[in-house]
């Protein structure tokens, strides 16, 4: 999350915090500050990023995958960041379906 | 990337056999084991290297400096902020060479971050900043820690200080816990990559040191196969592209996908709104049993010996003026600060095992909730926690806190928690308020705590309102993986902070000490006639160890409750009770007619509002070196004797205090509404001159100390004040 560069929000997005445990997402968007947002991309919360929820609720903690689609986490799943629930509410992520899903597809 | 002329680096050719050679002197910085060539740098004079440590938080930066370091390091801060900064001489490797001064710099996550710690990784790095009493330059060679386990986002900060253009060590720490999660690091296409030294350490076990400080020699500018880019999605994708060279899945598919870990579901429970809390309650009640209970035990001896060399110089020097400043100024005054170190060991080494555990970052985020609406961090709980027992800790422990506003805030108001210093004044006030009503009593002592903790959060909401204004930085936090402390890292971590409070004592905290027992013990006046009395008395008894006989006057009559028998006016007392009887008559006027006294005398009106007289103000005045002062002032300035020996002795000196009175011989001076008014005042003034030592030090400014002290002294007066004119 570089500063403000990043896709509007659709109708697809939902605020990271409303995610469930468990569940995945890709982040596209935040209403976060510049220097928030420069942290939190420090952190490895960047756009395109993908991050799953472990633990939805306060503090809503999430691990954070790499940037390309389909990559595994560079830290071998481990790395966790633990965030306010108000700034996970100004993170908007496309939810991505469950694995069990994503097999089903043809 | 601007091309920049190569830094004069010595790198040398080949090292020297080990053993050395019979045509190399022996050099002072050198191991005595090994000869070098007369050419290198450390025989030339030049000044040792400059080597900046930098990383990501939690990569095992502090263990790895600790293990270069081992004990010797000096401390300081960064000029004007409370950034701490360390700094140790890293010896040369087995090939000669120079030494190197290794400076520790702030674990940052970007040095473009408009954040303190990232603007003075900059600065360093620049050359334009530097720790205090250090030279400023730029650095020679700058080693980058980064966390085997999470490379992709560490070298993003490895990128940046890769465009600076300094000669660099890149550092893959805690390579142990990657390969645990299927994570291997291959050192040499990664150094292939980004052109640079790379060494894999596991500092935590001490493996790859000494590779380390062979790589610190041999550094060089980097040349990274692709140049980095300046920032934003590109220097992403080069993180992501180095690291795909650099990190190999030890386990094939599968490995690095985001499922749930072991950490994960001890989580589930220690960030439990409920759970988690009681879990963290628990923690903490064991900290502050530790720091109050158990630390109890080597302040006492501390206490003894202290107790002990206070003796043993008036035994050898008698009880002149050199034995009085020394005994009672210097071993007196610093032993009063240093019995606290006991504490302070062990709230820096349970505080370290916390932390490195993992479990810190998880209670930052539990109190977090409680105290955001104050403008503190969760970070602050410990700090404002291990103030109960002594602020001193308390002060130091805010080191945690990552904001600057925020730290200070803390700092500020971390005194007005109820130390235990406190507590012989709330006894004695509480007692003398409520007798016989032990149940009032610790209500009453209840409320004193209650009303520390008001004051200090209203104090913080209303410093971070006005001039520590600013936004709070955002409750996003790195949570490592539980793991097993290092006991070595908690012993290191402890010895530091026992240093800089050590060395604190015996500078800045002495000279307090020694001014304020000065001023209470000089001028020397003579005795009063009634002590002549007495001592006469005493001299004109010939048979040794005998009665005194006390002639007829107003000394015959204080003393007729102490009588053997009394005729006619003249009492007969025991030879120690007159001996006794005329030190404290002595001791009372010497009280009272010292510098103290008389500024006490003299500044009375400031405190009459308050309800306090003359002898009150005194024993405000003497206590504003340690509150714990007051309770022997008064004992001594309206009983005449400082520590009573037995129950008796105390209850009889009680009553003294009960009873005495004021000026006009009628009122009071411990009426209820001056009692109370006294009481507020104890709970929110800053009557601890070390505490201020410690503020200035630890806030890097002695204006945050003198604000801490006008306004809690304000706050005090004014409470005190209203409540006394209320209830009057």
């Amino acid at each position: 999350m570089s500063g403000p560069v990043a896709a509007p929000p659709t109708a697809t997005t939902v605020p990271l915090s409303t995610l469930r445990q468990g569940q995945s997402g890709i982040i596209t968007h935040t209403h976060l500050d510049p220097d928030d947002a420069a942290l939190l991309c420090a952190m490895g919360l960047c756009i395109n990023a993908t991050v799953k929820v472990i633990r939805p609720g306060q503090p809503c903690v999430v691990a954070v995958g790499g940037v390309n689609e389909g990559e595994a986490c560079a830290c071998g799943g481990t790395c966790r960041i633990g965030l306010a629930r108000g700034l996970a509410g100004q993170i908007l992520v496309i939810p991505q379906p469950a694995p069990q899903q994503q097999a089903a597809r043809p | 990337m601007a091309d920049k002329p190569q830094p004069t680096l010595t790198v040398l050719g080949t090292p020297p056999p080990r053993g050395g050679s019979s045509e190399s002197p022996e050099c002072a910085w050198c191991d005595p084991a090994q000869r070098c060539d007369p050419a290198d740098a450390c025989h030339t004079g030049e000044t040792a290297r400059r080597i900046a440590l930098l990383g990501n938080p939690n990569t095992g930066k502090t263990t790895l400096f600790n293990r270069l370091s081992g004990l010797r390091h000096k401390t300081s801060n960064f000029p004007g902020t409370t950034l701490e900064a360390r700094v140790t001489r890293v010896k040369r490797g087995v090939e000669g060479g120079r030494d190197g001064d290794l400076i520790d710099l702030p674990g940052i996550y970007s040095l473009e971050l408009d954040q303190l710690e990232s603007r003075i990784c900059r600065e360093v790095l620049a050359g334009t900043a530097a720790p205090r009493g250090e030279p400023l330059g730029e650095p020679e060679c700058a080693v980058v820690v980064v966390d085997a386990a999470n490379l992709a986002r560490n070298l993003m900060l490895v990128g940046e200080v890769f465009r600076r253009r300094l000669p660099t060590v890149l550092v893959v720490n805690m390579i142990d816990v990657a390969l645990r999660h299927g994570v291997r690091i291959d050192a040499r296409a990664l150094e292939a990559a980004i052109g640079c030294g790379v060494v894999l350490t596991n500092a935590r076990e001490g493996t790859g040191i000494d590779d380390l400080r062979h790589a610190i020699r041999n550094a060089r500018i980097p040349t990274p196969f692709r140049a980095v880019p300046a920032g934003g999605d590109e220097l992403r994708a080069w993180a992501d592209e180095m690291n795909l060279h650099g990190a190999r899945a030890a386990r094939g598919p599968g490995t690095g996908t985001l499922s749930e870990t072991g950490s994960d579901r001890v989580d589930r429970l220690l960030l439990h709104p409920i759970g988690g809390t009681l879990v963290f309650a628990l923690v903490m009640a064991g900290l502050f049993y530790s720091i109050f209970s158990l630390a109890r035990y080597p302040m006492d001896w501390l206490g003894f010996i202290f107790e002990w060399a206070k003796g043993f110089v008036h035994s050898w020097m008698g009880t002149g003026a050199l034995a009085n400043l020394l005994a009672d100024g210097i071993v007196g005054g610093v032993g009063s600060v240093l019995i606290f170190l006991p504490q302070i060991c062990l709230l820096f080494f349970i505080i370290s095992l916390l932390e490195d555990t993992g479990y810190l970052a998880r209670g930052a985020f539990l109190m977090d909730r409680l105290l955001r609406p104050f403008g503190l961090p969760g970070h602050a709980f410990v700090p404002l926690l291990s103030s109960h027992a002594c602020a001193l800790p308390g002060i130091m422990a805010t080191r945690a806190i990552p904001d600057q506003r925020e730290r200070l805030a803390t700092i500020l108001v971390a005194p007005f928690m109820t130390c235990s210093a406190r507590l012989p004044v709330y006894v004695l006030l509480t007692s003398l308020l409520f007798k016989d009503r032990p149940l009032m009593a610790a209500l009453a002592f209840v409320g004193c705590y209650l009303l520390g903790m008001v004051a200090a959060v209203l104090s913080a909401l209303i410093a971070r309102r006005t001039i520590l204004k600013g936004k709070s930085r955002a409750m996003a936090m790195e949570l490592p993986t539980y793991k097993r402390p290092s006991l070595r890292t908690a012993f290191v971590g402890t010895f530091d902070r026992a240093r800089l409070f050590v060395r604190n004592a015996g500078t800045n905290i002495l000279v307090i000490c020694v001014v304020l027992w000065w001023l209470g013990a000089y001028p020397r006046v003579t005795p009063p006639p009634e002590v002549s009395t007495i001592r006469n008395a005493i001299s004109g008894t010939t048979v040794p160890n005998a009665d005194v006989y006390i002639p007829p006057g107003p000394v015959a009559d204080a003393l007729a409750t102490k009588s053997l028998s009394s005729l006619r006016g003249v009492v007969l007392v025991s030879r120690d009770t007159a001996i006794a009887e005329a030190d404290r008559l002595e001791a009372r006027h010497q009280k009272t007619h010292s510098f103290l006294g008389t500024i006490g005398r003299g500044i009375e009106p400031v405190f009459r509002p308050l309800g306090f007289d003359w002898q009150l103000t005194i024993g405000v005045l003497a206590s504003f070196a340690a509150r714990e002062v007051f309770v022997s002032t008064m004992n001594v300035v309206i009983a005449g004797q400082e520590t009573p020996q037995d129950d008796a002795a105390k209850a009889n000196l009680m009553l003294q205090i009960q009873e005495a009175k004021r000026s006009d011989g009628v009122t009071p001076i411990f009426t209820p509404a001056a009692s109370w008014s006294l009481l507020v005042f104890f709970v929110l003034a800053m009557q601890c001159l070390p505490t201020l030592a410690v503020t200035a030090r630890e806030s890097g400014h002695v204006k945050w100390a003198l604000l801490q002290l006008v306004w809690m002294t304000g706050v005090a007066y004014v409470a005190a004040a209203i409540v006394y004119q209320v209830m009057r």
